[in-house]
């Protein structure tokens, strides 16, 4: 089986949609009220939903019109849009140990790519 | 565009970014490791729902119990995780969803048998273990 291009593009945009959207649902809980009595949801927070269920699909789709042995590397860019969205707009430091953890889990998942 | 907040409500959001700013609650970590097992029981229900899949049937697809457990299960994780991004860095919290991989890899080959463990998804998993556990230990507040 070969990967198209199609699958590729898909995964690639589904990396930033997920790295995306958990940013939005951080600002987005930070500037909600969270409570059954008087809940107040920020639009940030139900556009992070958007983005994670958005991003979810396109992972699936894909995954079926490809190999998981390029595609698993792929899917761990996430990490990476992570911590430079964390660190760019959320103020998080980027320790060594999310350096060495980082690199460590992506090059894990690619592994269990590489094993499927 | 924010609203002001009826009274007796002790809870401000203001408060939240400083209880970020102290570090990633345990709890929080905690719960995302809870997610990670939803998410890997999605997963497995996702794929054992699409295998049952014949056409694209719209009406088949909405009574196909392995992906309506599925994506229920991925419901569920999504308001756990929302809950955990209260008290912690996105940062430290989201990579602890890489745990998935590991229950995935390891629990796949006990519902799918035409799935084995091989050397590769094992240290795959063990790397993934390790990985999310520095960053786990560095972020102790």
């Amino acid at each position: 089986m070969k990967t198209p291009a199609w699958a590729i593009a898909a995964v690639l945009l589904a990396t930033f949609l997920n790295g995306f959207g958990g940013l939005l649902l951080k600002l987005g809980v930070e500037a909600s009220r969270l409570s059954w009595k008087s809940p107040r949801l920020d639009a940030r927070l139900l556009l992070g939903v958007f983005f994670y269920g958005l991003s979810s699909i396109l992972y699936v789709t894909s995954l079926t019109g490809g190999e998981l042995s390029i595609l698993y590397p792929l899917i761990s860019l996430t990490y990476v849009w992570i911590f430079l969205l964390s660190r760019l707009f959320l103020g998080e430091k980027l320790t060594l140990g999310k350096i060495v953890g980082g690199s460590l889990l992506i090059l894990g998942v690619s592994l269990v790519g590489l094993g499927a | 565009m924010t609203l002001a907040p009826p009274d007796g409500v002790q809870d401000t959001p203001s408060e939240i970014p400083a209880r970020t700013r102290r570090g990633t609650a345990t709890s929080s970590i905690a719960l995302v490791l809870a997610c990670s097992l939803l998410d890997g029981a999605a997963q497995i229900s996702l794929k054992w729902g699409a295998n049952n899949v014949v056409g694209w049937h719209p009406q088949a697809l909405l009574s196909n119990a392995g992906l309506l457990t599925g994506y229920g299960l991925y419901g569920a994780s999504a308001v756990l995780f929302i809950l955990a991004l209260r008290r912690g860095e996105l940062s430290v919290l989201y990579p602890f969803l890489g745990a998935t991989y590991v229950w995935v890899v390891l629990c796949s080959p006990w519902f799918f048998p035409t799935e084995s463990l091989n050397l590769l998804k094992l240290a795959g998993g063990g790397l993934i273990a390790i990985g999310v556990s520095l960053i786990g230990w560095s972020a102790k507040p």
